[in-house]
C-alpha cells in the first residue's frame, strides 16, 4: 500500500534543500520562538513573518499549495484548544481580550506549523535525524524517532488490513456489534506492534547490536550557509524590533 | 576441500514460554561451504532452529559455531560469523534508509567510515541493487526488500548465512534472481523453506523436519524424489519433479 511521503518534496534541489540540517533546525527553532513570543495584537509583526515564510517557500521550490494543504491539518486542533478564550471575560484589558488572544494563538500556531512544514519538506527525514544527532540530542530519542519514521506506515497498513478484514466479514451485524468488535482489533494491533518490535530487536542483535548506536557523519557545514543562516536570524530580529517600535 | 564442521547441534530441545515444544532433540552437522536446506511444513520448527544458530534463542542442548559452543561471552563473535536473514523484510530492515540498514552490521564492528561505505556498496552490488543507498526501505518493492535484507548481512561478511524463507512472496523473476544469488555465494548457507524447487536448485543436501524433529537428512535428490517420505511430512514432490512423475505415469 502506498502512503504519501512524510517528507515529500524533501529531495528537491534548492539552496534550502542543500543547506546543513543543523543550521535549518536551529534557524527554524529560532523562527518558531520569535513567532511564539510575539504580542498577540501585533498583526504587523505576524504579517512580516508571513512574508518571510512566503519568500522562503518560493526559494525552496516546494509547491505552495502542498504546504497550504498540509498546514490546514493543524487548524482544527488549535481552534478546539483555544476556543474557550473567546468566552473569557475575566479582567483582561481590551487589547488582551479573549478575542485577540484567540486570534493570536491561531495565527501563531499556523505560522509556526508553516515553518516546521517548510523544514520537513526541505530536509529528508534521515538528514533531519542526523542534524539532531550532531546537535547532541540524546541518541535514544533519535533512535525512537527513526523507528517511528520506519514503522509508522507499516503499522498504518496493518491497521488498514485488519479493518478491511473486519469489514468484509461484519455484514449483517448491528451497529453496536460492529463497534464492539473494534476493541479486540485495537488489542490485536497492539500485540502485533509489540511482536514486530521484538523481531526487529532480534534482527538488530543478529547484526551485532550491543546497545550502542553507531553512525557516522555525512554532513559538513559550509561558511556560506552559516552566513545565510545568520542573515535569516537577523531579518527575524529586525522584524521584531521594527514592528514593536511601530506598535508603540 | 577437507571437511570442517561449521555448525554442530547436539540434542537441542526448545519450548516456547507457552509450553509449545518447538524443537525436540535435534542433532545435526553442517560443514564449511555446504549449502543445506531445512525443509518442513508450517510450524515445524524451521525458523526456531535458525534462531538458535546465532543465539537469539537458547534451548537445552549444545550449538557449536565454527567449533565454539555458543555462550553469553561469545555471542557477539558468533553473530559476526552467522548472518541471519529474517523471513519478513520489515523486521530485517529497521532503519530510515537502505544505507543505514546495510551499514548497521559493519558499523557495529567499528570499521572505518571508508570501509563501511565500500562494504555497503559491494553488498548492494552483489544483490543487484547498486545505487540504492539513499532509498527509504518503505518505498521499496517486496522483492527489493528481500534482496536488501540479504545485503544487510553480506555487508559484514559472515562465514555462515542462515536464511528464513528467502523466496516467500516473491514473483517469479525476483525468485529466480534470489536463487541465482544464493547459488553464486561462496559461503556456508542454511535455508529454511518449503519452496522445494529452490532447494533442488541451490542445496545439494537437505533436512526434513516436522513437529520439531528431524525426520530425514541426506541428499536432496534422494529425499525430494521420495513421494512417500514427503507426504508423510505434509510436503509434496517439487513441482518440477511432479510433472515428470505424471509423464512417467502415463
Amino acid at each position: 500500500m502506498q502512503h504519501s511521503y512524510l517528507d515529500k518534496y524533501s529531495s528537491l534541489n534548492s539552496a534550502i534543500h542543500k543547506a546543513d540540517p543543523r543550521l535549518k533546525i536551529l534557524v527554524a527553532l529560532f523562527f518558531v520562538l520569535s513567532i511564539l513570543l510575539t504580542n498577540s495584537g501585533s498583526l504587523l509583526e505576524f504579517a512580516l513573518y508571513g512574508v518571510i515564510i512566503a519568500s522562503l517557500v518560493i526559494a525552496s521550490r516546494v509547491p505552495p499549495l502542498f504546504i497550504l494543504k498540509r498546514s490546514l491539518m493543524i487548524i482544527p486542533f488549535v481552534v478546539l484548544i483555544s476556543l474557550f478564550l473567546l468566552f473569557d471575560r475575566t479582567g483582561l484589558s481590551a487589547e488582551h481580550s479573549g478575542r485577540v488572544l484567540f486570534r493570536g494563538i491561531v495565527i501563531k500556531s499556523y505560522l509556526a506549523i508553516l515553518v516546521l512544514i517548510l523544514l520537513s519538506s526541505t530536509t529528508p527525514f534521515p538528514s533531519l535525524l542526523q542534524g539532531l544527532q550532531r546537535l547532541k540530542i540524546s541518541k535514544v530519542f533519535i533512535l525512537l524517532l527513526s523507528f517511528m519514521y520506519r514503522y509508522i506506515f507499516i503499522l498504518a497498513d496493518e491497521a488498514m488490513r485488519l479493518t478491511r478484514g473486519k469489514r468484509s466479514r461484519e455484514f449483517g451485524a448491528g451497529k453496536w456489534r460492529q463497534i464492539k468488535s473494534t476493541a479486540p482489533l485495537i488489542g490485536i494491533l497492539f500485540i502485533r506492534t509489540y511482536e514486530k518490535g521484538e523481531r526487529a530487536y532480534s534482527a538488530m542483535c543478529s547484526r551485532g547490536f550491543d546497545g550502542t548506536i553507531r553512525t557516522f557523519n555525512t554532513i559538513n557545514l559550509r561558511m556560506a550557509e552559516i552566513l545565510v543562516g545568520f542573515a535569516l536570524i537577523t531579518i527575524i530580529v529586525l522584524v521584531k524590533i521594527f514592528s514593536n517600535s511601530h506598535a508603540l | 576441500m577437507h571437511y570442517e564442521p561449521c555448525i554442530e547441534v547436539r540434542n537441542l530441545s526448545f519450548s516456547y514460554p507457552d509450553g509449545t515444544e518447538a524443537l525436540r532433540n535435534i542433532s545435526l552437522e553442517i560443514g564449511r561451504g555446504e549449502k543445506v536446506a531445512i525443509v518442513g511444513p508450517n510450524g515445524s520448527g524451521k525458523s526456531t532452529l535458525l534462531l538458535h544458530f546465532n543465539g537469539i534463542l537458547r534451548g537445552k542442548g549444545e550449538v557449536r559455531i565454527l567449533g565454539k559452543a555458543i555462550n553469553k561471552a561469545n555471542l557477539r563473535e558468533v553473530r559476526r560469523e552467522v548472518g541471519l536473514v529474517f523471513q519478513e523484510p520489515d523486521d530485517q530492515l529497521f532503519s530510515p534508509t537502505v544505507f543505514d540498514d546495510v551499514a548497521f552490521g559493519p558499523l557495529n564492528q567499528d570499521l572505518s567510515a571508508e570501509e563501511v561505505r565500500t562494504r555497503v556498496k559491494e553488498a548492494l552490488q552483489e544483490v543487484g541493487l547498486p545505487g540504492y543507498e539513499n532509498r527509504s526501505s518503505h518505498h521499496l518493492s517486496y522483492g527489493e526488500k528481500k534482496r536488501v535484507s540479504i545485503a544487510t548481512v553480506l555487508s559484514y561478511n559472515p562465514e555462515i548465512l542462515a536464511l528464513d524463507e528467502p523466496t516467500s512472496n516473491t514473483d517469479p523473476k525476483n525468485r529466480r534472481r534470489l536463487i541465482n544469488l544464493l547459488k553464486g555465494l561462496a559461503k556456508t548457507i542454511v535455508i529454511a523453506t518449503h519452496d522445494l524447487d529452490l532447494v533442488l536448485d541451490v542445496c545439494p543436501r537437505c533436512l526434513i523436519i516436522n513437529q520439531g524433529e528431524i525426520r530425514a537428512n541426506g541428499k536432496t535428490e534422494e529425499l525430494l524424489t521420495n513421494p512417500h517420505l514427503l507426504e508423510s511430512n505434509h510436503l509434496e514432490l517439487p513441482l518440477s519433479l511432479s510433472r515428470l512423475q505424471k509423464i512417467k505415469d502415463r
